[in-house]
């Protein structure tokens, strides 16, 4: 029998009272390195604090493995000690670049995928792993907007550097629904293309509809802003069929206010994990005859 | 990766960045982003300039509200003048006050004090930033001190317009319709012992040179202070403006 993933939530200082205080509704936390990095002292005080109390995982975003320069092996290093510190037993950064030289856009933006840029980023993946001492997890990203000259679909990008690096999957069950969403691809035949044991964690949110005079259509926008849809929670349940992940991570980094949607999320995800086959049938043809 | 990526992400970055593009102008796409629908590269630089903005305005909430209906303009001028180089809050907050420093040179456009409350509010995120955990020794005998030095989570800020009633508890509290006079205010930012947000002190020209003076340890015997003086620094001990060695 495999063991159930631990679930959690992102810290979010600005709720550190409140998730202190609420310890026990999580399983886990996932620390973003970059807040400890260049956080304040407040803020790290916490979470090595917060280390002593529950288990953390560690999430990067200010990596920019996608960016075509060199990898920055003092950010890895920095990296590194945060890990060590909260002793994570995994650090997992984003598929996509944020920055070029003189410019940070903060933003994550996808690469060409390509086998070439593949290459490329398998290269640096080594680095990572020999930098970091624990598991490097590559996460999905959502995209409005697809490179011209990309050859491969999100899977096998994702699958090809993966394999090649023996680095794991976190598996953003959001960003796969936004992407089938906005660019028209049935997210249920990406999750049957993963090998099964590929990925590691997940992510799950709430977003939102964006409208906007230039565009033919409604775009769905990663906000961390509302209760997970449905739908991704469809997608999460028919996942956790073929992939066992160590943890799922609610992310949330607006309304933060709203801290009983929180706890009901966390609910709702550890439903979908006590009873992942419960529906799956229905779910697949419900879903696929929506999209 | 060869070197045509770079420039393509180089000539992405760039055009997410413009003006034109984050607020929906014609314009044309360079030559390494043909192919790529504009209106989802609208939006893309509309969300990252969201972002960007929301990250001033957690650190800048009065100096946005203070440039009232000529908001959105200088925020256009702001992407225009200066593109995005850090990914962190307060970068991005020091980026736009330089900027709104400069603009007012250039223009004499807007409250001439919106500068001065810029630049306190970035002191106030920086002291609160750095004030946690810190925990000064605090000693009034004076004659058992070996060093002393200003509080390293203290901000001096020297300032043309008197802009401490906007200010209270680090929060917004003043009145918005009515400008703040003009007179060069020397102030320390600091987070005194009992109070949870940052202060904002008014300190005279003396007071103000001696707590510049103690960027870092120093012999309180180098600095020959007479016994009023002895009792000022130990008044800023207690107030948290400044650390004692024994």
């Amino acid at each position: 029998m495999r063991a159930r993933p631990a679930v959690g939530v992102g810290y979010r200082h600005a709720i550190a009272g409140w998730m202190c205080e609420h310890l026990d509704s999580f399983d886990v936390l996932e620390v973003t390195i970059d807040h400890c990095i260049h956080g304040s002292h407040a803020l790290r005080s916490t979470v090595f604090d917060l280390a002593e109390r529950i288990p953390m995982t560690a999430h990067g975003i200010g990596l920019s493995i996608g960016t075509d320069v060199p990898i920055d092996l003092r950010y890895l290093d920095e990296v590194a000690a945060v890990v060590d510190r909260i002793k994570a037993p995994a650090y997992s950064e984003h598929l996509a670049f944020t920055r070029v030289p003189g410019r940070d856009l903060a933003n994550l933006l996808p690469v060409p995928k390509t086998e070439e840029v593949a290459e490329a980023i398998i290269a640096k993946v080594r680095t990572v792993r020999s930098h970091v001492a624990v598991p490097f997890l590559l996460e999905n990203i959502t995209y409005l907007f697809e490179w011209p000259d990309s050859t491969l679909s999100d899977a096998d990008f994702l699958k090809l550097i993966c394999h090649e690096t023996g680095a794991g999957l976190l598996l953003d069950i959001e960003n796969l629904h936004l992407n089938a969403s906005n660019h028209g691809f049935d997210p249920y035949i990406f999750l049957d293309e993963l090998p099964p044991g590929i990925v590691q964690e997940m992510h799950v949110a709430g977003g939102i509809a964006v409208r906007d005079d230039l565009l033919a259509k409604a775009y769905l926008a990663d906000s961390h802003s509302q209760p997970i849809s449905d739908q991704t929670l469809d997608l999460l349940a028919y996942a956790l069929n073929r992939q066992a992940p160590s943890a799922i991570i609610l992310e949330r980094d607006d309304r933060l206010d709203a801290v009983e949607e929180i706890l009901e999320d966390i609910a709702r995800i550890r439903a979908r994990v006590a009873n992942p086959r419960f529906g799956q049938a229905h779910v697949k043809a419900a879903a696929r005859s929506a999209n | 990766m060869s070197k045509r990526l770079l420039d393509q992400q180089i000539s992405l970055i760039d055009h997410l960045a413009t003006g034109a593009v984050i607020f929906g102008d014609k314009v044309d796409t360079p030559e390494a982003l043909v192919g790529i629908d504009a209106g989802l590269l609208h939006l893309e630089a509309r969300f990252c300039h969201d972002k960007r903005v929301g990250k001033i305005a957690e650190i800048l909430p009065i100096s946005l509200e203070l440039l009232g209906g000529h908001r959105s303009v200088i925020l256009r001028e702001f992407v225009e003048m200066c593109p995005p180089v850090h990914i962190g809050r307060l970068e991005n907050a020091r980026q736009f006050r330089d900027f709104l420093r400069d603009r007012r040179r250039r223009t004499r456009r807007e409250q001439p004090y919106v500068g001065d409350v810029a630049a306190c509010e970035i002191a106030c995120a920086e002291v609160r930033n750095g004030a946690e955990g810190h925990s000064p020794e605090v000693a009034d005998d004076i004659q058992t001190w070996t060093a002393i030095r200003r509080s390293p989570v203290t901000v001096l800020l020297r300032c043309a317009y008197d802009v401490r009633r906007f200010f209270e508890d680090g929060r917004f509290e003043g009145d918005l319709t009515t400008a703040a006079p003009r007179r060069e205010t020397l102030l320390i930012v600091a987070r005194s012992p009992n109070k949870g947000q940052p202060q904002i002190f008014e300190l005279t020209a003396p007071v103000f040179d001696l707590a510049a003076a103690l960027d870092d340890w120093i012999d309180p015997a180098a600095l020959c202070l007479t016994a009023e003086a002895q009792a000022l620094v130990a008044h800023l001990s207690r107030c948290g403006l400044i650390e004692v060695r024994r």
